[in-house]
């Protein structure tokens, strides 16, 4: 009878911890961005700290929009022919190709970072603005995570509805529009969320590409801690906080994707 | 049939053209610059005239794996890896097996609380264990109660393998609970019928089966926990009083005396272990799936 109790309570005190450690330091996060003075427990409620000009809150979420929307959109227009190749064709190396398409996911961030930072450096991308870099690097950060679940999405869909199209005269352009893209809506939609939030999240390889004036919100939560006001730097991240509960909410509820 | 194949690769193209450009031709130049002795930020597979002036060398990996600066600091970096990931295991068995047994369904807080890190900047993770261990937080805060002195966690290994665990946890408890999802139940159940108590049943017939998912686990985990840098950065000593592979690698770039070269042989390291440890784990979660059904 004793080790039936034991197990229980090591499992019991291995959620109770996990849970606790999770969410924890993020509430204290949040409670700190309302806190004008520097305590532990908040004695009055304050939004100052979301307008301050060093917190950089407006710019960088502009930045964030101005990156990662390009580059989920640019992302999911490669992985739809993809997905269409990797579930409908057969040609030799389709599982090379499977595995290849993980590479961005397998690659350690600061590898890609430094590669980035010595490509840019030393070409003609030197002068390019960095908006359109950071938009290229995330494509790469998007494209696993679309391409998966589009693969997925196409793998399940009924080709039965495609046929009948074909057969009822409708051309390939039309067939895919009418048909095969509105069944495969909620992979591309899971997909693209996905590689959203996996763009928003990025901080290492865009710490590589940054110039002053085109910084997004991760990255702003670190350079806000240069500054030494705990308050500040959790009003950015409180921002970006509420994003990812919101995908989470979205992924784990709405969507019910699977991630690895 | 040449046609449809045509099709194929004509659908495949703009994905082998960016991955192309985007990953392995950057990567390349990595690989390539760890064999140089030009300390400045070149791209020489681009400019063929500077690689033909340069010396191809061994010396930085002579030095990353002779140097006790660089051996401290990949013991640092496996030290801190390697314990956040057994930490992680040991929890996230538990964890993940809790979730997986019938009635793991209602479990919904649970389930969603391990989720968010999942979706969370690694940036905001960091920062949030920052503000709970430093001087201000609530953890200094008991043991100003208990002690009478206020206590500072951050700038640590102690604050990094936290946060390191906070990252990889999740992560872990993925994989783990997709291999106990596929047991059948039955053999538990038989257990318990034929007397087994529950740690014994855990012991003798769930972990066995669900090994090979947990050692794919362990390995993708240990590989990110090694390449992690946001943790570093934000909760270790800015390499004032320890350094790791990773930190060294974006040190290295920076400041007037960067020496890309070393940066890229380290690159190397991280780049050779993670896919590696990818392979492997691959390997054991096909061994027991026996082909490429259902896999994450």
């Amino acid at each position: 009878m004793k080790q039936i109790n034991l197990f229980r309570v090591a499992t019991w005190c291995a959620v109770a911890l996990t849970v606790v450690f999770i969410l924890c330091p993020l509430a204290l996060v949040f409670l700190q961005s309302f806190n004008p003075q520097l305590t532990l427990i908040p004695k009055s409620f304050t939004l100052k700290w979301y307008t301050m000009q060093a917190g950089g809150l407006g710019p960088a979420l502009r930045t964030t929009v101005l990156v990662s929307v390009p580059a989920v959109l640019i992302g999911l227009a490669v992985s739809l022919p993809l997905g269409y190749a990797m579930a409908r064709c057969e040609f030799r190396g389709k599982e090379f190709i499977r595995q290849l398409i993980l590479l961005p996911i397998v690659i350690p961030g600061v590898v890609l970072g430094l590669a980035y930072l010595q490509l840019v450096n030393s070409t003609a991308l030197r002068d390019v603005h960095p908006i359109p870099i950071l938009i290229a690097a995330h494509t790469i950060i998007v494209i696993p995570y679309a391409a998966r679940s589009i693969i997925a999405g196409y793998e399940r869909l009924d080709r039965a509805l495609e046929e009948a199209s074909a057969t009822l005269g409708g051309r390939p352009a039309l067939t895919f529009w009418r048909v095969t893209l509105p069944s495969l809506m909620p992979a591309v939609f899971a997909g693209g969320l996905l590689g959203f939030s996996r763009s928003v999240n990025d901080f290492v390889i865009t710490l590589f590409l940054i110039q002053p004036g085109a910084i997004p919100l991760s990255v702003q939560v670190y350079q806000t801690t240069q500054y030494g006001i705990p308050q500040l730097t959790s009003a950015v991240g409180t921002v970006l906080l509420i994003c990812s509960l919101l995908f989470t909410i979205i992924a784990e509820y709405v969507l019910r994707v699977e991630v690895q | 049939m040449s046609s449809g194949k045509r099709v194929a690769w004509l659908c495949l193209a703009p994905f082998l053209v960016i991955y192309g450009l985007l990953i392995f031709l950057p990567t390349a130049g990595v690989i390539l610059k760890s064999f140089l002795s030009t300390k400045s930020l070149q791209f020489e597979l681009l400019h063929l005239d500077q690689l033909r002036l340069s010396q191809f060398t061994l010396s930085n990996y002579i030095r990353l794996f002779n140097d006790s600066y660089y051996l401290v600091a990949t013991y640092n970096t496996v030290l801190i890896a390697g314990v956040a990931t057994i930490v992680s295991v040991v929890i996230g068995c538990l964890i993940a097996y809790y979730l997986a047994c019938p009635g793991g369904d209602s479990r919904g807080l649970l389930r969603w609380t391990v989720s968010i890190p999942i979706y969370l900047p690694g940036v905001l993770a960091s920062y949030a264990l920052f503000l709970f261990l430093s001087t201000n937080g609530p953890v200094s805060f008991v043991a100003d109660m208990v002690t009478g002195r206020s206590l500072s966690l951050v700038r640590t290994r102690f604050a990094v393998i936290i946060g390191t665990i906070y990252i990889i946890l999740p992560m872990f408890i993925r994989t783990a609970y997709a291999g106990f999802r596929t047991i059948s139940y039955n053999l538990v159940e038989a257990s318990y019928t034929l007397g087994g108590k529950e740690f014994f049943t855990f012991r003798k017939v769930v972990l066995p089966l669900a090994l090979p998912s947990i050692v794919a686990g362990s390995l993708i985990s240990f590989a990110y926990a090694m390449s992690l840098v946001v943790v570093v950065m934000i909760l270790g000593s800015g390499g004032a009083t320890f350094t790791t592979i990773p930190l060294e690698i974006m040190q290295e770039t920076q400041g007037m005396q960067h020496n890309i070269p070393m940066a890229a042989a380290m690159s190397v390291l991280l780049l050779v272990i993670s896919l590696v440890m990818q392979y492997v784990a691959e390997r054991f979660l096909q061994g027991r799936l026996g082909g490429k059904e259902e896999n994450g």
